[in-house]
């Protein structure tokens, strides 16, 4: 006991007492925190990303010491993408590894998942990347008590693109969107109500399947129309094939997507010399001056030996933000204390894709950044308010 | 009408990939009677080994050669080592046993590639580059064109085999009475073989094509053009050789044009809602005949 006591100088006081009476997990040297993750599977992009930079970022920290004077530990499974892997891999970090909190997963659909499972276990889950509107709510509309994000929302989203779109004069826009998610839902539908009222048309709207690879017959229906720009609200599994084929059928127009086109293999799968006038918004850019960005991708490469995108970023911040809370969680860090810091409103993060305190409805308050492609490189950066 | 000139384009491009499946299934079907529903998958693993070829031995159109016959010839091996292995015990088995094992096959083949290469997708290292042609308002890729080429020459080959080489005459004649070509003195066992052989290379050249145009391959890419092409096959009358390349294109074309004027939603459903009408209507196929001659 006596070694604890010392920690609490550095923690913060008032929640330490508060949550004196909780006790568990005193004893032991290290935190466990559960990392629930698509390593395999259909989006095990960005589930890989996240988790490398969660595990650099943990490593940074424990090497300063940890946070209290105790080590952080991870927990890593493997969701393999799919939502009833999901309810087993959390159920199982959460009652037999006893962890604090889960970070992850990177899917809406999946970080809703894993959330019905928090509830249950009275343990948080954050997830940094799903930005569906509605994944920190109960189906009767309140707030949930144990789900957060870090990471704007997808009608956020839609409405910066919107604005995005007609700060470029945009006039008339067609969209495309993936019929099989609530993502590419939520994003085509608050696009159009922000775009429709800012003086923009929609011209026409398309939908494909999940795991379509053939995209030519809509896109040549949509070639007799005339338009400013084609908004691809879906993931980069199908955007990719899709902004290539466009280009090689000739339609020259903007293309713009959400933050779902950021992947290397989105690079890949269109081709470089497709991506030309391809906007899309993102978490994170290296494009810019920000130090803190500067020093994260050189650590990044030197643990990695390559680039990080905006996944292994936010995963990064997530790890960062995750120890910032247990800090503030104080001595006894138990799910409940760590819950309730999380819950804090007013506490300031700062971390590599921005800075945001969280709100009242567990996601939080960010700027958004679009970034433009040329030849299949990042060469500007606009924030979006 | 440029879009539908458009459309056509497209549909005949996806429809010749669907008919090179198709043919496999309705060879297979037409000597031993039996779905092979794992011919899809040879299809997804002729993909990966173009995926291969083009990444580790050659790009290029001398690449691209090299891809189609390593494919080929890969597909022919492993279709006729799944003959010996997993059909071949149950030919006298009741047919929905045989069917069950071909479905045995297709997991198996799908998720073996799974465990070894992941289920991602991944990109394929185009060999050459896609040159984007203009006729008037009309685009069509390189892809495109090497897909519909390739489809013809190859259904001329075999059209060539079936009906003029020795070989061929015996795939016709085991197809119409296994017991009396074996009478007449037809290696049965050997004329299977060579049926799954070069319905499985068939499948291999369609999935190297597919690569090329998508530039995509993934462990589960064979279960829905699977599916379609066996549509295609039962289309056009399962059994009968033309059948199969009119029911591929078909379905092709009818999945572009419903995509492209109505939904891409409603694609499935449109095709799998003409295939029951053709069914009730013409039970045999869009090609069948009530006749025995059958490969």
């Amino acid at each position: 006991m006596r070694k604890h006591m010392k920690m609490m100088a550095a923690g913060c006081m008032a929640l330490t007492v508060l949550a004196g009476c909780g006790g568990s997990g005193d004893d032991s040297k290290t935190i466990k925190i559960g990392v629930d993750y698509e390593q395999t599977g259909g989006v095990a992009d960005y589930g890989k990303a996240h988790v490398n930079g969660i595990k650099l970022a943990i490593k940074e920290i424990n090497k300063k010491g940890g946070v209290n004077g105790k080590k952080l530990e991870l927990v890593v499974a493997d969701n393999k993408s799919e939502i009833t892997e999901v309810g087993t891999v959390t159920t199982k970090l959460m009652t037999e590894d006893e962890v604090v909190m889960v970070l992850g997963p990177a899917t809406s659909g999946n970080t809703s998942a894993a959330i019905n499972v928090a509830n249950k276990n009275k343990i948080p889950v954050i997830s940094a990347s799903a930005t569906a509107n509605n994944v920190t709510e109960n189906k009767d509309g309140s707030v949930t008590k144990y789900g957060y994000k870090i990471c704007y929302s997808d009608n956020y989203q839609g409405e910066a693109l919107a604005k995005f779109a007609l700060s470029k004069d945009a006039k008339r826009a067609v969209i495309v969107s993936d019929s099989g998610s609530d993502y590419a839902k939520g994003l085509a539908e608050s696009f159009k109500k922000e775009f429709a009222d800012g003086s923009g048309t929609i011209v026409a709207s398309k939908s494909y399947q999940t795991g379509d690879t053939d995209f030519k017959s809509i896109l040549t229906s949509l070639k007799s129309e005339s338009f400013d720009v084609m908004f691809v609200p879906g993931y980069y599994q199908e955007a990719g094939p899709l902004v290539k084929q466009a280009r090689e059928m000739g339609i020259d127009a903007m293309i713009l997507g959400p933050d779902g086109f950021d992947s290397e293999n989105f690079i890949k799968q269109a081709g470089n010399a497709n991506l030309n006038n391809v906007f899309f918004s993102t978490h994170f850019s290296k494009v810019g001056e920000n130090q803190k960005v500067k020093d994260f991708v050189k650590k990044y490469q030197a643990a990695y030996d390559k680039e990080p995108g905006c996944f292994e970023a936010l995963g990064y911040d997530l790890a960062y933000y995750a120890a910032d809370v247990i800090k503030r969680a104080g001595k006894d860090v138990t799910p409940e204390t760590v819950n309730k810091a999380l819950g804090d409103t007013k506490a300031k993060f700062s971390g590599v894709t921005g800075s945001f305190t969280m709100k009242k409805d567990h996601t939080p308050d960010k700027v958004i950044t679009v970034v433009e492609l040329k030849n299949g490189e990042q060469v500007s950066a606009a924030e979006v308010k | 009408m440029v879009q539908f000139i458009q459309q056509l384009v497209n549909g005949l491009s996806i429809g010749s990939v669907f008919a090179l499946v198709a043919l496999g299934y309705t060879m297979v079907y037409g000597i031993i009677k039996l779905i092979n529903f794992a011919h899809g998958d040879i299809y997804m693993l002729g993909a990966f080994i173009g995926y291969f070829s083009f990444k580790y031995i050659a790009g290029g159109y001398g690449g691209f050669i090299l891809a189609l016959v390593l494919a080929m010839g890969g597909c022919a091996l492993i279709g006729m080592l799944i003959e010996k292995v997993a059909y071949k015990p149950l030919r006298n088995a009741s047919r929905i046993t045989a069917l069950i094992t071909a479905m045995g096959v297709s997991y198996f083949l799908e998720y073996v590639m799974v465990y070894f290469f992941g289920a991602e997708r991944r990109t394929l290292t185009a060999p050459f580059e896609n040159t984007v042609f203009h006729i008037g308002e009309i685009t069509f890729t390189l892809s495109t064109m090497i897909i519909v080429v390739t489809t013809i020459i190859l259904m001329l080959l075999l059209t060539y085999i079936v009906n003029c080489t020795k070989m061929g005459k015996a795939m016709r004649a085991v197809s119409t009475d296994p017991d009396a070509a074996r009478l007449m003195g037809i290696n049965v066992d050997h004329t299977i073989s060579f049926t799954f052989a070069l319905g499985s290379a068939l499948a291999g050249a369609a999935g190297v094509l597919i690569g090329l145009h998508y530039n995509i391959v993934e462990p589960l890419m064979g279960m829905i053009p699977g599916l379609k092409a066996f549509i295609a096959a039962v289309f056009g009358g399962i059994g009968i050789i033309p059948g199969a390349m009119f029911g591929g294109l078909s379905i092709g074309v009818i999945q572009t044009f419903a995509s492209g004027y109505i939904s891409s939603l409603w694609q499935d459903a449109i095709v799998y809602g003409l295939l029951i009408i053709i069914l009730v209507v013409k039970p045999a196929g869009l090609l069948g005949k009530n006749k025995k001659e059958k490969v």
